[in-house]
């Protein structure tokens, strides 16, 4: 989806908001998608709750399946 | 495995509806010369039918399914790897039987690894252990550059998957809140928008605001300067980040 792009208007970004790369680091983690190299034996569940502890991440935690349309 | 954290679990619908890419061996249950291999896998590119199998999570009628690519990557006594590229909810169990079955000779699925889900690659995936290692680095030494390395934006990612429209500062709040996307208030849109389509509602930051489903193409979004754009259907961002300049005179 890195096509064209239609510039409607001309504008600038002003005071409000972050560039989603300097985030304030909690709100960038909260933000985050990790392409995480699964290891062989633990569970997709327990290893979102080993993600969780890692980062210390109390917020939602979801994956989306290894093999899960196979 | 695309882990998602806070925010970015309102997108996981969009990763499991995204392209996927296998590499799996595929075992013939005869022999069969190179050349009729080849060309039975030519046949199954494109559009192709599948039943969901009896073991399955989805009603069992038949749908059809695109196969992007399928590529032979060595074949070794009656063993056969291959790479293919499919649209989501394609079976490559059932692909592999049927691919058999067109062959005679009939085939089965042995190994099966996926390679590629949406824009994220196994190639560029991360171990546990690198991920602590990030937070060791940051914890210790207060240098959170390698955790921003490991962990991406929900918004690097949605780029690829959707086209964009970007709107101004004083529309984000509004739109933050549920409101449709107007059209008086976008910059820049992305060309290939078709009505229907669902879009990537961005700031000038490039934050994702939300997602939302298109009601005008690219080509009436030039000609128009007022009226609807979207209807947002799924809010991202956090509600306050933008100021409600609705709200100003009270």
């Amino acid at each position: 989806m890195e096509g064209e792009f239609i510039v409607k208007q001309d504008c600038e970004p002003g005071p409000y908001g972050f560039y989603p790369k300097n985030r304030p680091i909690d709100m960038y983690i909260n933000h985050g998608i990790i392409n995480l190299d699964k290891p062989q034996g633990p569970t997709s569940h327990s290893v979102t709750q080993i993600i969780r502890k890692i980062l210390k991440f109390s917020g939602k935690i979801g994956h989306s399946g290894t093999l899960a349309t196979s | 495995m695309p882990i998602l954290l806070g925010k970015a679990t309102k997108i996981a619908k969009l990763l499991t509806k995204a392209g996927k890419e296998y590499v799996g061996v595929l075992y013939l249950h005869g022999d069969v010369s190179d050349e009729a291999l080849l060309s039975a896998l030519e046949e199954f590119k494109g559009l192709i039918f599948q039943r969901p199998p009896i073991k399955s999570t989805v009603k069992r009628r038949l749908r059809t399914r695109r196969i992007h690519n399928i590529e032979f990557i060595e074949k070794q006594d009656r063993y056969v790897l291959l790479r293919v590229s499919v649209e989501a909810g394609t079976y490559i169990r059932k692909l592999f039987h049927d691919i058999g079955e067109f062959l005679g000779c009939g085939a089965s699925m042995r190994e099966l690894r996926r390679t590629r889900a949406g824009p994220l690659r196994e190639s560029e995936s991360i171990t546990l252990q690198e991920l602590e290692r990030a937070v060791v680095m940051w914890e210790d030494a207060r240098d959170d550059t390698y955790l921003r390395e490991r962990i991406r934006p929900l918004e690097s990612i949605v780029t690829q998957l959707l086209p964009r429209i970007v709107v101004k500062d004083t529309a984000v709040a509004a739109i933050a809140h549920g409101a449709s996307v107007k059209i008086p208030g976008i910059c820049a849109f992305s060309g290939e928008i078709r009505k229907g389509d669902l879009v990537g509602v961005f700031t000038l930051k490039g934050e994702l605001i939300a997602l939302a489903r298109a009601i005008v193409s690219s080509e009436e979004l030039i000609q128009l300067d007022k009226g609807i754009a979207a209807e947002t259907s799924r809010v991202i961002i956090d509600r306050d980040l933008y100021p409600a300049l609705w709200k100003k005179d009270e």
